[in-house]
């Protein structure tokens, strides 16, 4: 049986940079999605994440291990990428579209040129709706979606409460689902 | 299955074909309208790319990451402030039981307050006009004797509290 979290997480402040490595494949997938999707940029997205991790290996004294880690971690990430996205300010450069080689190299897809442009307009229309809506409701819908967080984690990598939390997501996918809509209809 | 739990699998990338959460789309109408508002948002999130990054084969740009000390602030902070939500979160449930302790006797006070009142005023109904009356004027001559302060307001007063009923005010 896996060790939790919490268990890795003392042993990592023991000096136990193994545990902390396990810590670090449990979430960086997850981590790099949200990133990736709020500030549109791969390479930006992988350095925020990276940071986040050496942050929290940095700050690990100061976490209470009696507390859930990846709240804290995703409260250190978003808290990054929120940074990082005032910095820039501009979402993203090229509009949140995958470039086309991630397209080329994600892993079982086996689409044809057609399948793989189609695809590519799909994840464009949806970056730029998430973009579009106002921050903390698509900042809760990546944690939600992209980061597969329970509304507990989200509440608090948020620092709102549970039903606070629940109600950016409604509310931002009432708002996509508006937006989505207008758009695939004015780009189809 | 609640809705608040229904919104919960609704929204959950691999829980939206749970049968549990069918069934209750089935039987509630509200949840079923929500999730025909939503469900054009939902299918865009879940055919968005989740790709395993790590498959992908990227690299950190060349200028960084470098862990600046503003991270481990934010690192820092970020554990304080889960440690305070965890103490905030603790005495709210605390001061919930309280409210609703208080609450309880309070209705409970007013209660018992009213049935001593409704009784009060049937057995000494003259005491609420503000003397030591202790009977109806009308019906007792006695307590015509016994007022002692005999203004038309006194009399008046009394006759309120044993005719009028209580509900009128």
């Amino acid at each position: 049986m896996p060790d939790s979290d919490e268990i890795l997480m003392r042993l990592a402040q023991e000096g136990r940079t193994d545990a902390f490595e396990e810590l670090v494949r449990r979430y960086r997938g997850a981590l790099l999605r949200v990133a990736w999707s709020k500030l549109g940029d791969a390479a930006a997205a992988e350095d925020v994440v990276q940071e986040a991790l050496l942050a929290a290996y940095a700050a690990r004294h100061t976490f209470n291990p009696q507390f859930a880690f990846r709240t804290w971690l995703w409260t250190i990430a978003l808290r990054l990428c929120q940074r990082q996205w005032k910095r820039v300010k501009s979402p993203s450069q090229n509009g949140g579209m995958i470039e086309p080689a991630q397209v080329d190299s994600l892993p079982g897809l086996a689409e044809t040129g057609l399948d793989q442009l189609l695809r590519s307009e799909r994840v464009d229309v949806l970056h730029r709706a998430l973009n579009a809506l106002p921050e903390p409701q698509a900042d809760a819908l990546r944690l939600r979606f992209f980061g597969g967080l329970p509304y507990e984690d989200i509440a608090a990598a948020m620092q709102s409460s549970v039903s606070g939390a629940k109600q950016r997501v409604k509310l931002g996918l009432e708002r996509l689902a508006v937006q989505l809509r207008q758009w695939s209809g004015t780009e189809s | 299955m609640n809705c608040d739990r229904a919104f919960d699998l609704m929204t959950s990338a691999d829980r939206q074909d749970d049968p549990e959460l069918l069934r209750h789309l089935e039987h509630c109408p509200r949840c079923r309208e929500m999730q025909e508002t939503l469900s054009p948002a939902l299918e865009w999130l879940s055919v968005g790319p989740q790709p395993e990054w790590s498959d992908l084969g990227l690299a950190p740009s060349e200028t960084g990451p470098l862990l600046s000390a503003q991270a481990v602030r934010i690192a820092e902070a970020a554990a304080r402030d889960l440690a305070a939500r965890r103490a905030l979160s603790l005495p709210a449930v605390y001061r919930r039981a309280i409210s609703i302790a208080v609450v309880l006797m309070c209705g409970i006070a007013l209660g018992m307050a009213g049935l001593d009142g409704n009784r009060g005023s049937s057995e000494r109904p003259a005491d609420l006009a503000g003397g030591s009356l202790s009977a109806c004027l009308w019906t007792s001559e006695n307590g015509r004797a016994q007022l002692p302060n005999s203004s038309a307001q006194a009399v008046v007063a009394s006759c309120v509290v044993c005719h009028v009923p209580p509900t009128v005010k």
